[in-house]
C-alpha cells in the first residue's frame, strides 16, 4: 500500500478541501503549532478507525460550521488515494446541516472504498478495503503520535504479537499442536497398557501418580511465570513512564521549592513594601512636613510678645522707681536694653555657665569676680528667687502691670517647640522622601518577584502540559512510587529466577518420568507396540517444537540486523550502540540498547531511542513488505522533540534516502521570527533532499479570539 | 489660685464642622459607628471623625485658606470630642498616640489667630474671648480643607484610595511651597 494522495474536508482546521500529493518515500508536512499538525494525523486516524462511525460535530471546521445560513449543508470527510494492486480510494464522510436553532445536525455517514476492476472503477465497502488493504495490526506498526507513542515494544507481548503475525511459526504452530495431541493421545495408551500388565502395573501406577503432580507442578510454574512476567512487565511501564519523566520530576521539585522561595520572599518584601501613608500622617506627624514655616512664624510671634511684654514691665518698672526713688531698680537694667525673661537661660544652662566661667550666650570668659561673672550669678539668684516668688523685684504692695503669664506659657512653649523638636519637624520631609523611595525601591522588587513567580508558574504549566497525562500530585509522588515499584519488580524478577529453576527441575523431573515409564514398557507385545508409536509422535512433536523455536529465533535475527541497518542509518554522525532483540522462555521478547562491549545501554538518550524505534519500525515495514509483498507507510507526528537541530537536519536527510513510503508531520525545520511574525521554512536543509515538502500554517488575518476565524492553508514547497 | 494656661482652656474646645461634609467623614472615617468598633473600621482610612477634622485644619493651615462657616447652626455639627482627647487613639488597630499634634496645633493657632495679647495679659482682653478666636481659626481652616477634600472626590472618588491616598496632598503642599506664604496680614504690631 503506497498512499498517493490525501484529502482532508472540513475536518477541524482544515476548511473546505486540502489535498496533500504524497511522494513514494518522504513527504515532510512542516508547520508550527496550532498550524494543523495533529489535526492533518488525526484525520487520518479518523479514516483508519473502523470501529464507529464517527460523526462527532467537534470535528467539523469551526469556520465552515460559522459559515453555514440555517438549513444550508456540507461534508466533513477525509479520503485516501493509494496503490494497493492497482488505484484504490477510501473516502469517509458525513453531512451537516445548520438547524433553525443554529445547531448542526449530522447525518449520512459513508464510509466508501473505490477499486479498479478490469477497467472499470466500483464501489465497494470502504470498512472492506481497507480492513484488507491495510489490516489494524498493520496500521499498529505504521500510525506514531509523538515520540512516546514509537514504544510500541514496552509491552513484551507487543513483539510476541508481531512474530505471530510476520513470521512462519503460526503455520508451525498447526502441525506441533497436532503432534502435542498425538504425543499426549498415545501417551495415555501406553500408560493405560502399562496399568493393565501385571508386572508393571505397581510402578506404572507410581509413575503416573508422578506425573500427575509433575503435570501439576509444571502448570503451576508456568502460571506462576506467566503472572509474575505481567507483573515484571506492569512495573516497568510504570517504571518508564516514571523514568521518562524523571527529569520532569527533578524539574518540578526544583520549580516547586523556587516557587515557594520566591512567595516567602515576596511576603517579606511586600510587609517592608507596606506603607500606611494615611495614617503615618498623624501616627508618626508626617503631616508636619511643611510645618517649619509655620513653626518659625509662631517663634518669632512668641519672641515678640515676649519683648513687647518685657518692654511694657520693664517701663512700668522705670516709672515706679522714678515714683519711688529706688534707684537699685533702676540700676539692675543694662542700659537701657530690654532684660532676658528671667526664665531664660534655664537654671541648669546658668549653672554650667557659672561653673565653667564661660558665658556661653557671648562665647566669652567669665573668671570668678569679674562683671560678666557676677552678672550670671546675679541672674541665677533672680531665677531662683522669681521660682520661689521671693523676687527683690517684686513689690508685693503694689499690683503687678500684667496679672497673666500667657505669653510666658507662649514663649515657654516656643522653647519647647525649639531645638531638637524642631529639627525633628525640619528633617521629617527627607525622613518622608527616603521612606517612599525604599517602599517604592520594594514595590519594584515585588512587581520583578511577582514577574518570576509568573514565569515559574507558567514553566510549571508547560512542564504538567509536556508530561502528559501526569498530575501535579502524581510528579509530587513520582519519585516515592519510582522507588516502589523498583523494589517490586526486583522481588518479581528474583522470583522469576527461582521459578525457572523450578522449571528446569520439573522438566528433568519429566524427562526422568518420561524415560522410566519408556524403560517399563515391554520390548514385545502390543504395550511396546503403543509405546514405539508413543515414541515417535513424541519426537515429531519434538522436532516440530525446535522447529518453531528457530523460526522464531531466526525472525527476530533477521529483524535484529535489519534494525540495526536502520539504526546505523539514522545515526551515522553519532554514538548508537547495538540494539538487541531477545527472547525470553516464555517466547516473549524484549528490545535493548547495548554497548560494543555487551553492556546494556540503562538510560539512552531522547534521540537514540527515538531512531532505535524508529529503526526497528522500518525493519519491521521491510518484512512486512517481504511477507505480504506489500509496502506500507510510516506516517510519525512530531518524533524528533527529543533531537537537537543538527541531529533533526541529519535525520531528515537520512530518511529522505530511505526506500520506504514515510510521511512525518513536524515543525522542525521551520525558522519563526518572533518579532517579524514570520515563519519560513530552513530552505538550506531542503536543498539536498528529495522529498515532498507540504508548509501548513494559519490562514493570516485570524481573530486570536474567535475560534471561528482560525484555519489551515496549504502551501506546497517543493 | 493659679490662673488656668491658654493651652489648657483650648484643649478643651470641642470644634464645629458643617454638617455637608458627614458624608465624606463616614467615607474615610469610622464617623457615626462608633470609634473604637473593630468591624466596622475595616476599609477605613483613618479611624474617629476628628482625624479627618486634623487633616483638613492642615491643608487649610498649609494653603492658608480660611473659609468662615456657616452661620446656619443647623447645619454645623461637632464631634463631641474635646481637643484633650485627640490624638489618643485606640491602639487595638495598630495605631499609634499622637497627642503631640495638640502642641503644634496650637502653636500654628496662636501664630495665625489675631488676638490682642497684651490685653488678654492684662486681663483687659477675657481668656474666653481669646479661646474663641483660636477655635474660630482652627474652624476655618478645617472648614477649607474639607472643601478641598470634598472637591477632590467630586473629581475622582478613587482619588484617596489610590496610594500614596492623603499624603500626596501634603507632599504636593510640600512641592508649591504653598506653606512658605506669610500669613496676609502681618502680625500685630506690638509697638
Amino acid at each position: 500500500m503506497i498512499l498517493k494522495q490525501i484529502t482532508i474536508k472540513n475536518f477541524r482546521l482544515y476548511y473546505d478541501k486540502n489535498t496533500f500529493d504524497l511522494s513514494d518515500r518522504l513527504t515532510l508536512i512542516i508547520g508550527d503549532n496550532n498550524d494543523g499538525k495533529t489535526t492533518f494525523f488525526e484525520a487520518l486516524e479518523w479514516l483508519f478507525d473502523t470501529s464507529t462511525e464517527d460523526k462527532n460535530i467537534v470535528n467539523i471546521s469551526a469556520k465552515r460550521k460559522s459559515e453555514l445560513s440555517i438549513g444550508e449543508s456540507d461534508t466533513m470527510s477525509v479520503s485516501i488515494v493509494f496503490d494497493h494492486d492497482g488505484e484504490k480510494e477510501i473516502e469517509k464522510q458525513f453531512t451537516f446541516t445548520k438547524q433553525a436553532d443554529r445547531s448542526i445536525n449530522t447525518s449520512g455517514f459513508k464510509f466508501i472504498g473505490y477499486e479498479e476492476r478490469g477497467s472499470e472503477r466500483v464501489q465497494v465497502s470502504g470498512k472492506s478495503l481497507l480492513e484488507s488493504c491495510f489490516e489494524a495490526t498493520i496500521r499498529k506498526y505504521c500510525l506514531f503520535k509523538g515520540e512516546s507513542d514509537l514504544k510500541v515494544f514496552d509491552n513484551e507481548t507487543a513483539l510476541k504479537t508481531l512474530v505471530n503475525k510476520f513470521s512462519n511459526i503460526r503455520e508451525i504452530d498447526k502441525y506441533l499442536e497436532l503432534a502435542e495431541r498425538f504425543e499426549a493421545d498415545s501417551q495415555s495408551v501406553v500408560a493405560k497398557e502399562m496399568r493393565n500388565n501385571k508386572k508393571t502395573e505397581q510402578k506404572a501406577k507410581l509413575l503416573e501418580a508422578d506425573r500427575l503432580e509433575n503435570n501439576k507442578a509444571l502448570q503451576r510454574i508456568r502460571n506462576e511465570m506467566q503472572e509474575t512476567r505481567e507483573e515484571i512487565n506492569s512495573y516497568s511501564i510504570r517504571i518508564d513512564k516514571l523514568e521518562q519523566n524523571q527529569d520532569k520530576f527533578e524539574i518540578f521539585q526544583e520549580l516547586k521549592k523556587r516557587i515557594e522561595n520566591l512567595i516567602s520572599k515576596k511576603n517579606e518584601v511586600a510587609r517592608r513594601a507596606y506603607c500606611e501613608y494615611n495614617t503615618n500622617l498623624l501616627d508618626r506627624l508626617w503631616i508636619l512636613q511643611s510645618f517649619p514655616q509655620i513653626l518659625d512664624e509662631f517663634q518669632k510671634k512668641a519672641d515678640e510678645l515676649s519683648r513687647k511684654k518685657r518692654d511694657l514691665e520693664t517701663k512700668d518698672i522705670e516709672r515706679k522707681a522714678v515714683e519711688k526713688g529706688k534707684k537699685e531698680l533702676a540700676d539692675s537694667l543694662m542700659n537701657g536694653a530690654t532684660p532676658l525673661p528671667w526664665y531664660v537661660p534655664d537654671e541648669n544652662t546658668m549653672r554650667e555657665m557659672i561653673d565653667e566661667h564661660i558665658c556661653k550666650v557671648c562665647g566669652r570668659e567669665a573668671p570668678e569676680g569679674s562683671e560678666a561673672y557676677n552678672f550670671m550669678v546675679k541672674k541665677l539668684n533672680d531665677f531662683l528667687a522669681m521660682q520661689s516668688k521671693k523676687s527683690e523685684k517684686v513689690i508685693e504692695d503694689e499690683t503687678p502691670l500684667f496679672s497673666n503669664q500667657y505669653i510666658d506659657e507662649i514663649r515657654t512653649m516656643s522653647n519647647a517647640l525649639g531645638g531638637w523638636s524642631k529639627k525633628e519637624i525640619i528633617s521629617l520631609r527627607k525622613k518622608i522622601a527616603d521612606e517612599l523611595d525604599f517602599v517604592q525601591a520594594r514595590k519594584r522588587d515585588l512587581d520583578k518577584i511577582n514577574q518570576q513567580i509568573t514565569e515559574s508558574e507558567e514553566e510549571k504549566t508547560r512542564l504538567l502540559l509536556q508530561a502528559q497525562g501526569l498530575s501535579e500530585d502524581m510528579l509530587e509522588k513520582g519519585y516515592r512510587d519510582y522507588k516502589g515499584f523498583n523494589d517490586r519488580k526486583k522481588d518479581a524478577e528474583v522470583k522469576i529466577a527461582r521459578l525457572e529453576k523450578d522449571l528446569e527441575f520439573a522438566l528433568k523431573e519429566k524427562e526422568r518420568i518420561d524415560n522410566e515409564f519408556n524403560n517399563l514398557a515391554p520390548q514385545s507385545g502390543t504395550t511396546a507396540i503403543f509405546n514405539r508409536v508413543h515414541l515417535a509422535f513424541d519426537m515429531i512433536m519434538k522436532a516440530f517444537s525446535k522447529a518453531k523455536d528457530r523460526n522464531i529465533t531466526e525472525f527476530l535475527e533477521d529483524l535484529e540486523t535489519q534494525t540495526n541497518d536502520y539504526f546505523e542509518k539514522l545515526n551515522i554522525d553519532d554514538f548508537r550502540g547495538r540494539i538487541g532483540i531477545y527472547r525470553s522462555v516464555d517466547g516473549t521478547a524484549s528490545i535493548k540498547l547495548y554497548s560494543s562491549d555487551g553492556t546494556l545501554i540503562e538510560k539512552p538518550g531522547g534521540a537514540q531511542m527515538t531512531t532505535m524505534y524508529m529503526s526497528v519500525l522500518f525493519a519491521i515495514s521491510n518484512i512486512t513488505t517481504l511477507k505480504r509483498e506489500q509496502d506500507y507507510p510510516l506516517i510519525f507526528d512530531a518524533p524528533t522533540s527529543s533531537f537537537g537541530e543538527y541531529k533533526e537536519d541529519g535525520f531528515y536527510n537520512i530518511v529522505d534516502n530511505i526506500d520506504k513510503q514515510c510521511i512525518i508531520v513536524t515543525k522542525d525545520l521551520l525558522i519563526v521570527d518572533k518579532a517579524a511574525n514570520t515563519k519560513k521554512i530552513d530552505e538550506s536543509v531542503l536543498k539536498n533532499m528529495t522529498c515532498k515538502v507540504y508548509q501548513i500554517c494559519k490562514h493570516p488575518g485570524f481573530d486570536d479570539k474567535d475560534y471561528t476565524t482560525l484555519f489551515t492553508t496549504l502551501k506546497k514547497i517543493q | 489660685m493659679e490662673n488656668i494656661r491658654l493651652f489648657d482652656k483650648w484643649l478643651t474646645i470641642d470644634p464645629q464642622w458643617e454638617t455637608r461634609y458627614t458624608d465624606i467623614l463616614t467615607t474615610f472615617c469610622n464617623y457615626g459607628s462608633g470609634e473604637n468598633s473593630l468591624r466596622e473600621s475595616k476599609g477605613k482610612i483613618f479611624g474617629a471623625g476628628y482625624e479627618l477634622f486634623i487633616v483638613a485644619f492642615f491643608i487649610g493651615l498649609y494653603y492658608n485658606q480660611r473659609k468662615p462657616l456657616t452661620s446656619d447652626a443647623a447645619k454645623r455639627k461637632s464631634f463631641g470630642h474635646r481637643v484633650e482627647y485627640w490624638g489618643n487613639i485606640e491602639t487595638r488597630l495598630g495605631r499609634q498616640a499622637y497627642p503631640k499634634i495638640r502642641d503644634y496645633m496650637f502653636a500654628a493657632l496662636i501664630a495665625r489667630t489675631d488676638i490682642d495679647f497684651i490685653a488678654l495679659e492684662k486681663d483687659e482682653l477675657p481668656l474666653k474671648d481669646a479661646v474663641s478666636a483660636l477655635k474660630c481659626t482652627m474652624e476655618e481652616y478645617a472648614n477649607y480643607g474639607f472643601s478641598f477634600i470634598q472637591d477632590k472626590v467630586d473629581e475622582d472618588s478613587g482619588f484617596f484610595y489610590k496610594d500614596p491616598g492623603f499624603l500626596e496632598v501634603f507632599l504636593e503642599i510640600g512641592q508649591q511651597k504653598h506653606v512658605s506664604n506669610p500669613p496676609i496680614n502681618e502680625p500685630e504690631s506690638l509697638d
